[in-house]
């Protein structure tokens, strides 16, 4: 009887995925804080797991920090220089600051199921203003984006999953093309502006969609793979533990009205002044605003 | 120490929370492992006490996984029936050596990872788990002594000795 039950859920989750995610959505966070009660004794092995590994790694990650840096310093007072140009035509042209960048920072609470999806459970959901569609990023680059939304956590799902689509810019040309997941490592590069020529070690941002991810996040590296060439993601979805849902308005969905999307467009007044009394006392997410 | 008959289901509980943290630098079939643990935490109490692990509580189990890992429903119930049925198939068995033991839980593994990759093709995976698959499979089988080791502690050197006699 389990047995067909299991089947039977199953074939569900094939012939009616949406409102499986949708179920599923709203059982993960009551599901997430009952089981967190268990995981509490688990979490001083993972935190050893994570010093083990930073342990392995540190030899080679000082080496490649040690590059960086000599790298970093050569560009830093081209930037200076360019910060100040920029700072002077501002004032001759009196152009309108941007407004900064909202998000929320939450923690990673449950890793993604293989093979169904490259995802993870975060714990802040629509509660702090969370919609679908959301890009999310990290200290690297851009992550994913938000694809399931409960009251208290959402999933979300990152570029290398084999539904993740974003349209990027390679290259100083800034070739368009779309970059997407595979279920591997890297990215595959599809639609490609045929204008431009692209190599390995070109660096990839995002294009800018129309209220969705927005323009100029660091998506990764070109790299030569035996398939051609792909894009290494910056940003590794198999270490982040603290990720950052940038509150950009959401992209419009079929059947919705733009006073609908436009509801989604300034959550943060509200939400700067009332979320951290909202916030749980355990793994709180943090709502910053970038300038 | 923890009550006997309800050693079955708080390891297995805990297993459950096991498969879903977020283990740092854990890629690939490392999470697939993770499904596998608490079928083989299934497979091996129903070898021995089959009445302290009804299949209805390996059932919900894999539920839970399947929820919070955004995964078809069904995927690691699945897997924890296989891990069921085939812990209660394996009990005449069950008085072989620690080795012959191994054996069981590796044609076990075996089976639970033939049954993985056939929901995973019902379920409309967007991707081939096999490799995954296999490559999971192999690594539960190499440290099963390992997984199944805090089990032994928790059911004790007597209840070990009164199954295998």
């Amino acid at each position: 009887m389990l047995l067909l039950a299991a089947a039977g859920l199953l074939a569900i989750s094939r012939y009616y995925p949406a409102e499986v995610a949708d179920v599923r959505a709203r059982l993960a966070g009551p599901l997430d804080q009952v089981t967190s009660l268990v995981r509490a004794p688990l979490d001083p092995l993972r935190a050893l797991a994570g010093r083990l590994g930073d342990q392995w790694d540190m030899e080679g990650e000082l080496n490649r920090l040690r590059a960086e840096n000599e790298e970093l310093k050569g560009w830093q007072w081209r930037a200076q220089e360019l910060e100040r140009q920029l700072a002077d035509l501002s004032r001759l042209t009196r152009v309108v600051a941007e407004p900064g960048l909202r998000f929320v920072t939450c923690r990673v609470r449950v890793r993604g199921l293989r093979p169904f999806s490259q995802s993870v459970l975060v714990n802040a959901g629509a509660r702090e203003g969370i919609v679908t569609g959301m890009p999310v990023v990290n200290g690297a680059g851009l992550l994913g984006a938000v694809y399931e939304v409960g009251h208290v956590a959402s999933r979300v799902r990152f570029l290398n999953d084999a539904a993740s689509r974003v349209t990027v810019r390679i290259g100083r040309g800034g070739a368009l093309a779309v970059a997407a997941g595979r279920s591997s490592p890297v990215l595959e590069i599809t639609e490609l502006e045929r204008r431009f020529d692209i190599a390995a070690g070109d660096e990839v941002l995002t294009a800018g969609e129309e209220g969705g991810v927005p323009e100029g996040l660091k998506v990764g590296t070109v790299v030569k793979t035996s398939r051609g060439l792909a894009i290494r993601p910056a940003a590794d979805p198999d270490r982040a533990e603290f990720v950052s849902v940038l509150l950009q308005k959401a992209p419009l969905q079929p059947g919705q009205s733009t006073a609908a999307a436009a509801d989604f467009a300034e959550p943060s007044d509200h939400l700067g002044q009332s979320a951290p009394d909202l916030l749980p006392a355990r793994d709180p997410p943090v709502l910053r605003e970038e300038r | 120490m923890t009550s006997p008959t309800l050693a079955p289901v708080l390891t297995l509980v805990l297993a459950t929370g096991l498969a879903v943290v977020p283990w740092p630098g854990a890629m690939g079939s490392g999470t697939v492992m993770a499904a596998l643990v608490p079928a083989v935490v299934v497979h091996y109490w129903t070898l021995r006490r089959q009445e302290g692990l009804p299949a209805s509580i390996a059932f919900l189990s894999g539920l839970t996984v399947d929820i919070l890992g955004g995964g078809a429903l069904g995927f690691c119930a699945l897997l924890n029936l296989v891990g069921w049925w085939t812990g209660v198939g394996c009990r005449p068995w069950r008085a072989c050596f620690p080795i012959g033991r191994w054996g069981l839980a590796a044609g076990a593994v075996v089976l639970m990872v033939a049954a993985g990759w056939l929901a995973a093709y019902l379920a409309g995976a967007a991707v081939n788990p096999m490799a995954e698959l296999l490559e999971a499979g192999f690594w539960t089988i190499l440290l099963y002594p390992l997984i199944v080791l805090p089990l032994r502690l928790v059911e004790g050197p007597r209840r070990s000795e009164a199954a295998a006699a």
